[in-house]
């Protein structure tokens, strides 16, 4: 009966590529959470969890980043693998699922953040403002915006696969 | 809101629009505007297209058993460093505790701030059984003495409480027996029997009642654990395991049945 975990695991399984990363962020989020519930205020039990999460994940890109010297946003375009492939090797390759991750992943983690905060764990403006400690405007074209990125991604990926 | 806004203005408004959450003001004049507007309704009508990929491509996921094991663990752990291995319950500690708990293990702040704003509620005797089954699934607190053998468990106690607690053979009914150990709850030490099934450990915890006449067991879920307690042959006991509803149910009828006699 941990039924913030599951939220709390596909924000970050969906924020990481790494299935094992995302666990060991959930475990560390947990912990954290644990150890420090005095700044825990009561308002929403949840988006104060999905927050460490989320910081938990970006602590972790930034280790990673420095470690591989991994640039986020240039994957598309610098993984070789598909500059030499057909459409229909592409096709082959990929599922749809593979190509909507491979979007996803496109994106700034500030647009998957909300992305998946809205239209994963359905949280509302408010509490995703809450999580991400910013404004409820700032959500809202934030979120426009990573919608629109998704849909010009998803139609080149289209486009590409035939 | 300006009639005379461009089609980019009311294009940004679309998103929040299809989300519901506009002021009824703005999410009429977008409404309008996109019966009016074939370019913005055809933008519209790709955008929930759009939304409706994202939620059919990321469904929620379940986390893996492994990191559920991995965070219970760091959470048993978590409220056995913050309790005392003898309750004396001091409330400031023991209401941290349970907001912890309450936080990671029930969903719903609801609860929590139920929790919070009642911080004098005084630890009740269920409380105290689930921390010290909650303790005892710590490395090495289980068990004092281990074994599957009745009469190895039951003497050990001999000399160690003022009583002697019945200690019931469940194996062949799919309770093994796993040992015994001393515990204190109910202001009072008690004897802890933990019994097992399937990878469920079940403690159960025992002491003379307080006043006469037998009390009919009473279930409880709590924090996701399952409390049962009743009196019976002049004996209290409570019942305290993560295992199921109804096979707890079933052992406690076992245990009854086995305990019924003084």
């Amino acid at each position: 009966m941990l039924p913030h975990l599951d939220v709390a695991y596909t924000l970050a399984r969906y924020l990481l590529r790494d299935e094992h990363a995302a666990q060991d962020v959930v475990q560390e989020a947990f912990l954290r959470a644990i150890r420090h519930f005095d700044g825990y205020r009561g308002a929403n039990a949840r988006a104060w969890l999905l927050a460490i999460v989320r910081n938990c994940c970006a602590t972790w890109h930034g280790k990673e980043r420095l470690e591989s010297g991994f640039v986020e946003f240039d994957e598309r375009e610098h993984s070789g693998a598909q500059e030499d492939a057909t459409p229909e090797i592409f096709l082959m390759r990929s599922s749809a699922a593979e190509s909507f991750r491979r979007a996803l992943d496109s994106l700034p983690r500030e647009a998957r953040e909300v992305l998946v905060l809205r239209d994963v764990e359905e949280m509302s403006y408010q509490e995703i403002a809450l999580t991400l400690g910013i404004p409820m405007g700032t959500v809202m074209s934030r979120l426009a915006r990573a919608r629109k990125r998704m849909q010009a991604v998803l139609r080149q990926e289209l486009r590409d696969a035939g | 809101m300006p009639a005379d806004r461009s089609c980019a203005e009311w294009q940004a408004q679309l998103s929040a629009y299809a989300d519901g959450e506009l002021a009824s003001t703005d999410a009429l004049a977008v409404a309008q505007h996109l019966s009016g507007c074939e370019a913005c309704a055809r933008e519209f009508n790709d955008l929930l297209q759009t939304m409706k990929t994202i939620h059919e491509q990321l469904p929620p996921l379940k986390a893996p058993d492994a990191l559920r094991a991995r965070v219970r663990s760091d959470l048993a752990r978590a409220a056995f460093d913050s309790t005392p291995r003898l309750m004396s319950p001091s409330p400031r500690r023991w209401d941290k505790w349970l907001i912890a708990a309450s936080l990671v293990l029930v969903a719903g702040s609801a609860y929590v701030a139920g929790a919070r704003v009642a911080p004098s509620r005084p630890p009740s005797v269920g409380d105290a059984v689930l921390t010290a089954h909650v303790r005892s699934l710590q490395a090495g607190h289980l068990t004092d003495v281990a074994s599957a053998d009745q009469h190895t468990v039951k003497p050990w106690f001999t000399g160690k409480l003022d009583f002697s607690p019945a200690v019931a053979r469940l194996e062949s009914d799919g309770f093994p027996l796993v040992g015994g150990r001393l515990d204190y709850v109910a202001d009072r030490p008690v004897a802890a029997l933990v019994y097992s099934r399937r990878s469920h450990i079940i403690n159960v915890l025992t002491y003379p009642a307080a006043t006469g006449g037998d009390v009919a067991p009473h279930l409880e879920s709590r924090n996701g654990f399952q409390i049962a307690n009743w009196t019976g042959a002049g004996m209290s006991y409570w019942v305290v395991s993560d295992l199921n509803a109804d096979e707890l149910r079933g052992f406690c009828a076992l245990l009854r049945e086995h305990t019924a006699r003084p």
